[in-house]
């Protein structure tokens, strides 16, 4: 009887390991009629979803993916992120659709656990994109925004119907560099936010301070805004991403703007929420991004409000008050 | 009796896990079949998760019917989403809400016949205003009565919003939605209005069967299938 039990417990245990780490399938079931090139995204991304799984259960330091299917600037970017973040896809088979973008496809919601690289905190779901050349080649994998957020931003208008982006290759253009952006805060890419913000960028950055109470302040509360140069916040951000051993920064509550006048300029106002394993806070960061270069984006202004102004009492900050494409002369 | 149940404990792990997987094939393979259109959230609720879903079914299928040249409104695409099928599942702490419906589905419109057969025609022009008058009397709480008397005035789904609107924002209700939102039905009123978008019953909040405000008759939301709802609550 003991051994019968033995037995049994082993198998069931032996089950639950083999579950421990999965193959990865990708099916494309829409948006291509090439079957080559449908079944070489299909194999890139199955390749590079099992590696990873594998990657995670062995918690290996460094991602070796198969060179045939991926950049080598992709696969460094993936590593730049493993450094601070393991992740595995829970899933054996993903059936997704494939979207056509500016320089080739896409495929989005890949689902994903994510947990610290060195204590293995679980930081939780978090969906990826996978950004692919014209020959089906992955040349980016991005953590995405609120993906409610994406869809509805993709398919409908964005904000202002008055400044409304109507062309659909713009708002995915737009979205995808919103979605690169927050993650290279999760991979600390100092590199490409050096790229991105324009040498002459304007940072601004609110705080709360205590005052005496009068009509403009009546909760005894206002936020104060200092500028910094894009050097000063950079170095600010070096020394963040230096003593964090990771850095969980989420984005919803999208809104993009064009510019009235000038066309290729766009706000973005997104409400941020930061943690990393010693702090964390919610505001509102809003950017100017130029697009007038499709492949060198740059952001020209970013500020940062917090989204409560009195704990306490649970004041918010006045939407009014938060920072748009008016407040600046471009 | 400590082995058997770590034992159970680990089986039952197994047969969860074989549960998922099951789930996600069922999923993955209304993907793969073109006769379906689809959408799907993943949030960190599942009401959340079902109204996003919900939406951009609603969005699929405005997209999708331009492309076969027959397209559709918003509201009609917003009563035939209601009517499509749900499988959920978890995604680590979130939840995640698959919507999906036939295409002939959509392109055939909403099951008419359905409709006459578990619905008693009701035709509320058949009701002088002093006898809605009475009905209101004797089904209402007397607190209810304003409000609820402004709502039976719409007769159909396309007035609700001018009455609904100034309604919310005098606070007097507290908060209204599409049926595929509704958090606590035993807390709403529902408003049912069949595909042609004529209300056809308020009924009144609690467990099933449900007063009708209307004709004051016991009803239950099941009787309604084919038909979309708006839910409201008062405060």
């Amino acid at each position: 009887m003991k051994r019968i039990f033995t037995i049994l417990v082993l198998a069931a245990m032996f089950s639950l390991c083999t579950m421990a780490y999965n193959h990865v399938r990708l099916v494309i079931n829409d948006g291509v009629s090439n079957p080559q090139l449908k079944k070489q995204i299909e194999m890139a991304v199955s390749m590079v979803l099992t590696d990873i799984n594998k990657a995670q259960e062995k918690n290996v330091a460094k991602l070796e993916l198969p060179q045939p299917c991926i950049t080598k600037e992709a696969w460094q970017e993936l590593n730049r992120l493993w450094e601070n973040e393991h992740f595995r896809c829970v899933e054996e088979e993903i059936v997704e659709r494939l979207l056509t973008t500016r320089t080739g496809f896409q495929v989005r919601n890949i689902p994903l656990i994510v947990n610290t690289a060195t204590q293995g905190e679980e930081l939780g779901y978090q969906e990826a994109v996978i950004n692919f050349d014209e020959h089906g080649i992955i040349t980016s994998f991005y953590y995405t925004i609120n993906p409610e957020l994406y869809s509805k931003l993709r398919m409908t208008q964005m904000s202002d119907k008055r400044y409304e982006v109507t062309d659909i290759r713009d708002r995915m253009m737009i979205l995808d560099y919103v979605e690169h952006f927050r993650t290279s805060y999760n991979m600390k890419d100092l590199k490409f936010l050096r790229q991105v913000f324009s040498d002459d960028a304007l940072i601004i950055t609110g705080k709360v301070i205590k005052v005496r109470k009068t009509e403009m302040a009546p909760s005894g509360n206002k936020v104060i805004y200092t500028t910094q140069t894009k050097q000063q916040y950079l170095e600010n951000l070096s020394r963040a991403f230096k003593a964090n051993s990771y850095i969980k920064v989420q984005f919803d509550n999208v809104m993009i703007v064009e510019h009235p006048t000038i066309r290729g300029i766009y706000g973005v106002t997104v409400h941020q929420k930061w943690n990393t394993a010693r702090y964390s806070d919610e505001g509102y960061v809003f950017m100017v991004w130029d697009f007038r270069n499709p492949d060198l984006p740059q952001i020209h202004v970013r500020t940062w409000q917090p989204d409560i102004i009195d704990k306490t009492r649970g004041q918010k900050l006045n939407p009014n008050d938060v920072f748009t494409l008016g407040d600046f002369d471009i | 009796m400590k082995r058997l149940l770590i034992f159970f404990l680990i089986l039952s792990a197994i047969l969860m896990v074989s549960a998922m997987d099951r789930r996600l094939e069922d999923i993955n393979a209304v993907k793969r079949d073109t006769t379906y259109l689809y959408a799907e959230a993943t949030m960190k609720t599942q009401s959340d998760a079902a109204k996003v879903a919900n939406e951009l079914l609603q969005e699929e299928i405005i997209r999708w019917t331009a492309e076969q040249q027959h397209p559709m409104d918003s509201l009609t695409a917003c009563q035939l989403s209601l009517q499509a099928d749900t499988m959920v599942m978890r995604r680590a702490e979130m939840y995640r809400v698959f919507t999906y419906m036939k295409k002939d589905q959509i392109l055939s419109g909403p099951q008419k016949a359905e409709i006459a057969e578990s619905v008693e025609p009701r035709d509320s022009t058949l009701l002088t205003d002093s006898a809605r008058q009475i009905l209101f009397r004797r089904f209402l709480p007397p607190r209810d009565h304003g409000v609820l008397k402004k709502i039976l005035r719409a007769k159909n789904f396309f007035e609700l919003k001018d009455i609904m609107e100034p309604l919310k924002k005098s606070g007097e209700i507290t908060a209204y939605g599409k049926y595929a939102t509704i958090q606590n039905p035993q807390d709403c009123y529902l408003i049912i209005y069949d595909p042609a978008g004529n209300i056809c019953a308020l009924l009144d909040k609690g467990g099933d069967p449900r007063k009708n405000l209307k004709t004051g008759k016991k009803e239950t939301v099941q009787s309604y299938r084919g038909c979309g709802a708006i839910w409201f609550t008062l405060k």
